[in-house]
């Protein structure tokens, strides 16, 4: 799983790379942990040669990099971890949203907006689902 | 849909680049089976595992024959779009991260601006901006003055 280092990854490398549940949680790990020089592998269920692979992926999809013995987030990674946050708050609250989508469908816009705003709480998927809206913009400039 | 739907799941439908052209394909225009097949160049069944796959991801939907983008998998596909800037802008990023990594006299407050010289999207500067990284704190640190010390250097 490795790629030309001068040439940016692809998406979907990216995403293959923390696809794996363990390499996620690695990921995870190092964004969220202030001294990761010691990440607890037994605690993982992952043998040294497991950690070592899903290690370099993560460098290798240019997520992460060590310095001083300690690995870190790249911009990339800090980026994709990000993203990685909204969309786990999105799952959490995944029948919210589907429950919007399905009753939006015989609601007009306002209500739908109206609906959004009091039902999710994470202003990031706020957001996107009102961006999602049609005519969204017509609706701000008719304010 | 599985019971409980998780992000791997969601990273692993995606990870196929015919499978994220897909998905791409159908956030931006819904569109049918026929079309779709056209534009790709994939057999039957692979086409069909993978449109499979992105539907039990609660990223599609089928309505009237044709396939849409879920309100679901329009997070998703706004999510992937930021990633998608960054990965265009990856020689930007890699400066600021070696600038970052050299110790040679740059504060945080010269990261902060780099950041704002080098890139465009809003999001992605605040992003890189913010503190909320653990790691990030034990580097040498720019410090924002606190609102006492922002009175005391007003008067």
């Amino acid at each position: 799983m490795h790629r030309a280092s001068n040439s940016p990854p692809s998406i979907s490398f990216i995403l293959k790379t923390i696809s794996d549940d363990k390499a996620l949680t690695l990921f995870n790990n190092i964004a969220l942990t202030k001294n990761n020089s010691h990440i607890p592998l037994k605690e993982m269920n992952l043998r040294t040669k497991q950690y070592n692979l899903r290690i370099s992926g993560l460098i290798s999809a240019g997520l992460i990099k060590k310095k001083q013995g300690q690995y870190y987030l790249t911009p990339l990674g800090k980026i994709v971890y990000n993203s990685n946050t909204v969309i786990e708050k999105a799952l959490s609250c995944y029948w919210k949203i589907k429950a919007i989508e399905t009753a939006g469908t015989g609601l007009a816009i306002e209500d739908r907006q109206l609906l959004i705003e009091s039902l999710i709480d994470n202003h990031q998927v706020r957001d996107i689902l009102l961006m999602s809206l049609p005519n969204t913009q017509a609706l701000e400039m008719g304010r | 849909m599985k019971e409980k739907l998780l992000v791997t799941d969601v990273f692993k439908a995606l990870s196929d680049e015919s499978s994220l052209s897909l998905f791409n394909t159908i956030c931006t225009s819904c569109t049918d089976s026929e079309k779709l097949m056209a534009r790709f160049d994939l057999s039957k069944r692979q086409y069909y595992d993978r449109m499979n796959d992105l539907r039990n991801s609660c990223l599609i939907k089928r309505q009237k024959g044709k396939y849409e983008t879920t309100s679901f998998g329009h997070i998703i596909f706004n999510t992937l779009k930021m990633v998608e800037k960054a990965t265009e802008s990856h020689w930007k990023l890699h400066a600021i991260d070696m600038m970052n990594l050299s110790a040679n006299g740059y504060s945080q407050g010269d990261y902060v601006k780099i950041i704002d010289i080098l890139l465009d999207d809003i999001e992605i500067k605040e992003i890189l901006r913010r503190k909320a990284f653990p790691a990030d704190v034990s580097k040498e640190t720019y410090s924002y003055p606190k609102p006492r010390q922002l009175v005391q250097q007003i008067h």
